[in-house]
This record gives C-alpha cells, structure tokens and sequence, in this order.
C-alpha cells in the first residue's frame, strides 16, 4: 500500500447529510453530500498523514506520497512511534436504522419542527427554534496489518429552544439539550424525542424564568439531571479517562487516584446499541469493546488508541474517532454509562435539606487542566425539607471535578435512564445518564 | 488562461440559466507539523473544499453542499438544490450584483510550496532550546492555502486567493506546574517567526511556577494582546452581529449607544495591508472599513444581504463563512492602538494581574454581555509596578462592556491573530475591575 512504511492505514468515507433548521416559523434546510479519503502512515518512527476529496486511484498515490514525504523529516525522532499489538479484524457493521431518516419527506420532517414551533408560541416568547440533523456515513478501512472493514452509521439528531426577553436578560429553555441531542439510529430517534410534545413545556419555563429570583449564592446540595448531567460527566470525567488529552489523567496515578466517590461507577461501552458514539471498528480497525473505565470512583481503565496504549504498556481499547475524514483519530469517548443506583428521584430530592435540582447547560467550561471547571445551568428547581419549591434562574456552580464528585453519595435508579448523545468537535459520544445527588456545592447566581 | 478564470468558467456552465442562483467555492490546502515533548511526530497534509449551491425555484430557496468539484457532481448538487427548494424558506434568494473586484495577491508563493522539510527545519531548533533550558516543548506550525470563488445569475464572477501560516507553541515545565503558550502568524510562512514565541512561552512557564492562590474579588488586569485578542472575538459575536441585533439578542437596542469607555474604538478593515486581506464578502459584496466603536459609541452592526434586506439598507459586506453556523460578523477587526507599552502598564500598577491568555470563554448571556471563562498559558501577579508571582489559571465571570468600559491604558502597537479569511489587529489593554472568582488551583 505504501512502500516503505512500517505502518500504513487508509480510510474512504461518503458522507451524506441533511440538516432542517425553524427559527420563528421559517424553515430553512441544507444538504450536503462528501466523500474523501485519508491516509495514515508510520515512517522513519513517525506519523504521517493526508486526506483529500478526490477518490481515483492517481489521487489515492498523491496522498500516499504526501504522508510519506510528511513522516520522512529529519531529524530522526528520538523516540519513534510504537504501537500496542491488536488481532486483524475484518468484517462490516451496520448501525441500527429502523427508519430510513433519508426516506422521510422533507415536508413531514417540516411538519415535526412546524408544529414544535406552534407549541412554543406563546406569550413573552421571543424566539423559537428547533433544528433536526441526519447524517450517514458509508466508511471502508484497510490497513497494512491485515484488518479491513466496512460500516455504515446513521446519526439522528433534534431539538428545540425558547427565548424570552426580560429586562435586559435572555432566559432559555431547550430540549432535550442545547443543539439537540444525538443517537446512532434512524428517524425512530426523532419521534421517541416527541419535540413538539415538549414545546408548550419549554416555553412556559423559559418565560417563567424570567420572573423567577435569582438563584442563591450559597453552598447546596445538587440533584444533577439530564443533560446537563451528560455534560458534567463528559467534561469532567471523561475528558480526563482519555489518553493523551491536555490535562488527562496518567495511567501512573491511576491506581491511588479516585476521581469521585464510591457511589459512581462509569463504563466506556462503543458497541451499545444505538448509541451515539457506537461504532463496529474504531478508526484503527479495533473491535468495538466494552470496559469500565471507574468502578466506585476508582480509576481502572482509560480510552485509548495503539499509541497511547503502547506507551504505558496496555493494549488498545478501541476509542480511536476522528470528528473528520480530514483529521488524524484520536482517543475519545465512545459511549459512557453511569451505572444506575436504587434510589428515585424523590428520594434523591427528599434527602436534601436544601438544595437545588439543575437541568440543561447553559454553559459548560473547564480549565485548562481539566481540574476546574464552571456551568450555569439553564434552570434550577429549589428543593427545601425534601420538596421541590420554586424555580430560580441563572444557576452557576464551579469547583474542582475530583471535590465535586466526591461529593456524590447517590444515583438514582435505571428507570430514570436517558440516553443523550452530544457532539464535541464533531465526534458525537452517547452518554446514559441517572440522575445523582451531589453534597455541598458552591452555587450562586452568574450575574 | 489564469486559475481564476479556470474556477469561474467551471462554475459558470452549471450555474442555472432559469431561475436565480449562486455558486460558492471555498478551497483550502493545509500542511501542518507538529511536535510534541521536543519530538517532531507528525507531518499531515489535507485538501478541503466546499462548493455551497443556493437557487431560487418556485418562490423558495434551496440550498445543497458538496466536496466533490467535477461537472457531473456540479450539476448533481444544483438538481439537489432545485429540489430542496420545494421545502426551503421563502425567497427572495437576495444575490450581490457587484463586478470589477480590485485584485488581491496574498498568496505568496513561498506558503504553497513550503515543504514538510521546511516546517521541520523551522521547528528543529525549538527541540534544541527547549532541551537545553529542561523545558517540554508542544508546537503546530501550519500553512495554508485558499481560493474563493463566487457566481451567481446577476453576472457576478469573483475570485480571491489566501495564504495563512500560524505556529502555536507551548513550553512546559519538566520540575513543576509552570505552563506558556506563544503564538505568531504572517501571510508569508517563510516569514514566520518561531523562535521569539517560544522564548515568550518559555519566559511565562519559568515565571508560573509554584503559583499562589488568589482571593475572588476585582483585580486591574494587564492584557497581553493574545489575551485582548480573545476577549475582542466574543465582543464581535455579542455586539456585532446583525443578526442578533435584528433578533433583539444584543446588549442595546440602537445604534448609538454607548457601551465601552472613551479608549476603545474599533472597526472592520479587511482591505488593510497591516492585517490579512479579503477583497469581498462570502456573497461577493465588495469590502469595505466599517467603524463599529468610536469613542465607546457603537457606530454600527455587520450585516449580509439577508439581514440588510430586513434593515432595509444594504449589506456590509459580513456574509459569513458557508456551514459555519455564525451570523454576520467582524472577521478583520481592528482596536485602536494607544501610547502605552506593557512595561508601562505594569510599572504603574499597586496590584493586578498580567493575563497572557484567555480559555474556553463561554457567553453566559448574550443580551446581557456576561461572560466566563479561565486564564491561562501564565497568570502572573502584579504588586507595586512589578511581576512577584505566579497566580493559578483563574476564572472570570464579567460583564463585557463594563469590562470595556474600564479602559485605563492602552498599548501602542497591534499584533495580529487569524486565520485564512479572517484577521485581528489588537493590542494590550489594561482594565480596571475585572471580576475574578477564587483561584485556587484546580478550584476554577
């Protein structure tokens, strides 16, 4: 494939999209349809890369010589790329599309965001939106191993937002998050996700919320639900279990390091069914695979690809993604599962004395070593003597991630269990979220 | 027959003759090198390209994409567009009806050709200095090429090219927590300096270690021009997009307001030679300065053709980049350059904080202008007109026209952040009352 290379994969990929977009009745919608392919090589000790649109036989040569020229520069790495050994695979994986989203006309996928919009208007809202995104990827690898495979993904996603304008704020409402959510399925996805169903809700929350007080400034206990819940877990947990992210943990420190309390347990699991981040084969021809990454808040395993493995002396697990045919892979999230507790969710609240119970990010940032980090959620319900009693606006809590998640001492059980992919720099990661209870957090209002 | 010519013809023979379309080209050609821990590792080389087709059929408005540029694909993805239209918001398609662009040269022949050979002998000497002072050094270094090139019913046929190259370098500590970042861009990438920002990261990581907690409260900050430069791009998307203005999501409600202190002014230039030029829009509308802030008095929003017809005015040339989600807004700002110099902003501080960069800022509420978001790349403490210590990455949550009206000094010369269609001259500013939350570290 390329001569010599100790090591050389290639990649082609045909992309097709569709995205529908309603802000305030009008429907504005775009398709797209690319195809690339990209190839990744190890020469001299080092890695080379190159990707383009074009898929003739000439243009597949060009990109060859491109990577090779790209890894053959001097000097000489002092440490030349190693990778963990994997098994050849070969074979093809088809995620579950019960539904062709392709199929669907235009004007019915219209008619779901049509009315969606028609629940939402109402009075004090000022801007209504709700957006619907297919995309399916028609995906072939080899590599100079042996393993080669074929897949195809269906990625469905939706969602819808409220805007009300109040003296000199805006207050938001989405479901099920900001930017939708996403699931590695068909246009099912979609009905299960009931927009419209959810409008008139999510208008008359964002309107309320801008009559709401402000949220206290003082230390709470959190019940943490939905998707906020998800970004919590992404970027505070799963952001640090990936090998050679800025900021991750070492495998070193792994063993004496707990990143939360024994109440949460995660699984890193690429073959769930369905799932956003779900896959056959990662971008290295790994078999999917299924692993805990935290069990009781104790660090047993981390996302990893044959390099990143290989230099701490394990093998692959098969995280390998790419948000882009255009881009190197690199270890990420797949799909990550909190494991459900026993209790329900008045039994989490009822534990509380006083409290708050947040859902939906309105913002999530962390630090630049993945140690802090700050959200504001779009909304928080006051839970006082066990009882949700008000709802107050502008909730921001921050902290240090390993604090915080030693704070949690419960997780509701799998009756309360979502499934909400979202998208981060263009790879979408599913993440099974219950709702947990987290003690003594510093929140207060943004303003 | 020239390249221009070449794209245009193309797109010509499938540009529909029946009813109102546009055709945009975007190109771009990337070689980047990156080294990690003072190890060159990887050498990468990619093509992109986009072709975006809107059309006007039966009152309606479709659009449709591809990276795929043969006729046959062409003509496939107008067919797709026409069809989509059936479902596609009302028209008017509003098309720029502009012709005899002024031409713009700024793809110097040296970035085209700059070979992996040459990118890693750039790099090379990083490795050698970072060794010798115990110091891990991560560094991308990146060259670009772009073409532009729009079509529509009207006649119009423009076409622009763009050279981009940018290092990104990060020096870290081998003994401690201490952290820099240094960065440099030109058009020219035989040009590009990467030697003096490495000895700028390598000077803050030695200077960050061993940092000291902070106490919340508002501190006089000292901000680096990479750091204003951060702020400045959130401030284009909260004040001047038109969009938002027209959706009532900006922090005033007229033109006229004013929303910063006296210091600031700034404007839109992408014909500036200083900065990197782009002759016309992403809908082919000539460019053209557009003053945003003068004095502290907003002047002016960016508009495209979409939300210039809502206006009922004319757009300002802000059509922004295809799929990219963003309304009409600055891509070639400008801030004002004052009389101070760092040193001097520093010496005439009792206690601040020098910024050098800002992180993963995030709009908390747009109508509102509240922003957070961390420092970072080296937060070193100011007491009695001198650098003492280290601080933490700490984080903000501001207002960010209060913290523009806070201007105390500004810096006498602009540097320059971009990309390959967009490009920022900003300089240092110091600001009185930035409001920090607790520092500890990890705790932000």
């Amino acid at each position: 494939m390329a001569e010599g290379a100790e090591y050389a994969e290639l990649t082609a990929v045909e992309i097709e999209e569709k995205k529908l977009r309603m802000q305030n009745s009008l429907l504005a919608s775009r398709g797209n349809k690319e195809a690339g392919i990209s190839v990744r090589l190890i020469a001299a000790g080092r890695w080379g890369f190159a990707a383009g649109p074009a898929a003739s036989k000439t243009a597949v040569r060009k990109l060859v010589k491109a990577a090779l020229e790209g890894a053959r520069v001097s000097p000489p790495p002092a440490f030349p790329v190693g990778l963990s050994t994997i098994i050849p695979a070969q074979g093809s994986w088809t995620g579950p599309c019960a539904i062709d989203p392709f199929a669907i006309p235009d004007s019915q996928l219209a008619d779901i965001l049509s009315a969606a919009d028609r629940a939402m208007d109402i009075e004090g809202i000022g801007q209504r939106l709700g957006s619907l995104h297919f995309r399916r990827e028609h995906k072939c690898y080899v590599n100079s191993e042996g393993s080669s495979n074929r897949q195809v993904f269906t990625l469905s996603g939706g969602g819808i937002c409220a805007l009300s304008f109040g003296e000199g704020e805006i207050q938001q409402r989405s479901w099920p998050s900001p930017g939708g959510s996403y699931c590695g399925r068909g246009y099912e996805y979609i009905e299960e996700l009931a927009l419209p169903g959810h409008g008139r809700q999510v208008a008359q929350e964002a309107v309320a919320l801008t009559k709401s007080p402000p949220c206290p400034q003082e230390a709470l206990d959190l019940v943490l639900t939905g998707s906020l819940l998800a970004s919590q877990v992404h970027y505070t947990l799963g952001y640090r279990l990936q090998l050679g992210t800025l900021g991750a943990v070492h495998p070193r420190q792994a063993p004496r390091l707990r990143l939360s309390s024994p109440a949460v347990t995660i699984h890193a699991d690429a073959a769930l069914p369905g799932g956003a981040g779900s896959f056959g084969f990662d971008s290295e021809g790994a078999k999917a695979q299924s692993f805990p990454l935290m069990e009781k808040g104790r660090i047993v395993s981390f996302l990893s690809g044959r390099e990143t493995a290989a230099a701490v002396g394990r093998f692959s697990s098969g995280s390998m993604r790419s948000g882009s045919w255009l881009n190197p892979p690199v270890p990420w999230m797949t799909n990550i599962i909190l494991q459900p507790g026993t209790c329900s969710l008045s039994e989490l609240a009822g534990g509380i004395e006083r409290g708050l119970m947040l859902d939906t990010p309105r913002s999530f940032g962390v630090s630049p070593s993945l140690r802090g980090f700050a959200a504001q959620a779009e909304l928080g319900w006051m839970i006082e003597d066990g009882v949700i009693t008000h709802m107050v606006k502008n909730p921001f809590y921050r902290g240090n991630s390993k604090a915080f998640w030693s704070g949690c001492d419960a997780a509701a059980s799998v009756a309360h269990q979502k499934n909400l992919g979202l998208m981060d720099k263009g790879i979408a990661v599913g993440h099974l979220v219950v709702p947990v209870r987290i003690r003594g957090v510093r929140v207060g209002e943004s303003r | 027959m020239t390249e221009k010519s070449r794209l245009v013809n193309i797109l010509d023979k499938v540009l529909p003759k029946d009813i109102p379309g546009e055709i945009i080209v975007l190109t771009q050609h990337q070689r980047v090198s990156r080294m990690r821990q003072n190890n060159l590792v990887q050498g990468s080389e990619c093509e992109k390209m986009l072709v975006r087709v809107r059309v006007e059929e039966g009152g309606r408005v479709g659009e449709e994409a591809t990276n795929v540029f043969s006729l046959s694909s062409l003509r496939q993805t107008v067919a797709r567009a026409r069809k989509r239209a059936e479902t596609g918001p009302p028209g008017p398609l509003i098309l720029s009806g502009y012709k005899g662009y002024r031409e713009m040269s700024q793809a110097p022949a040296a970035t085209s050709t700059q070979s992996p050979q040459a990118q890693a002998a750039m790099l090379a000497p990083l490795a050698d200095l970072a060794g010798k002072a115990n110091l891990l050094v991560d560094a991308c270094l990146s060259a670009e090429i772009g073409e532009l090139a729009i079509v529509n019913t009207l006649g119009l046929a423009a076409h622009t090219k763009a050279a981009f190259s940018e290092a990104k370098i990060s020096v870290a500590s081998t003994t401690g927590p201490g952290r820099g970042c240094g960065y440099a861009c030109d058009r020219n990438a035989e040009k590009l300096d990467v030697i003096a920002p490495f000895f700028r990261a390598a000077a803050k990581c030695q200077a960050s270690e061993r940092p000291l907690p902070l106490p919340a409260g508002e501190y006089t900050v000292i901000l680096e021009p990479a750091a204003a430069a951060d702020l400045i791009r959130v401030a284009a998307k909260i004040f001047f997009d038109g969009r938002a203005f027209l959706e009532r999501r900006t922090p005033f409600a007229q033109l006229g307001a004013r929303l910063f202190g006296d210091q600031l002014s700034i404007w839109d230039d992408s014909l500036d030679p200083q900065g990197l030029q782009m002759p016309f829009d992403f809908e082919g509308v000539p460019k053209q300065r557009l003053n945003l802030v003068n004095r502290g008095i907003i002047q002016a929003v960016c508009l495209d053709n979409e939300t210039a017809a809502q206006l009922k005015t004319v757009s300002t040339g802000h059509a922004a980049l295809p799929d990219s989600g963003s309304g009409p807004i600055p891509r070639h700002l400008a801030v004002e350059a004052g009389n101070a110099m760092i040193d001097d902003m520093i010496a005439s501080t009792k206690r601040g904080i020098l910024v050098s960069r800002f992180h993963d800022i995030s709009v908390l509420d747009s109508c509102a202008a509240v922003i957070t978001g961390t420092t970072a790349c080296g937060t070193l403490l100011v007491e009695e007109g001198k650098l003492t210590a280290a601080l933490p990455d700490l984080r903000f949550v501001q207002n960010l026209s209060r913290a523009l009206s806070n201007i105390e000094m500004t810096g006498d010369e602009t540097k320059l952040f971009g990309g390959l269609w967009e490009g920022l001259l900003v300089p240092a500013l110091k600001l009185n009352r930035f409001s920090f939350l607790t520092g500890n570290t990890g705790q932000v």
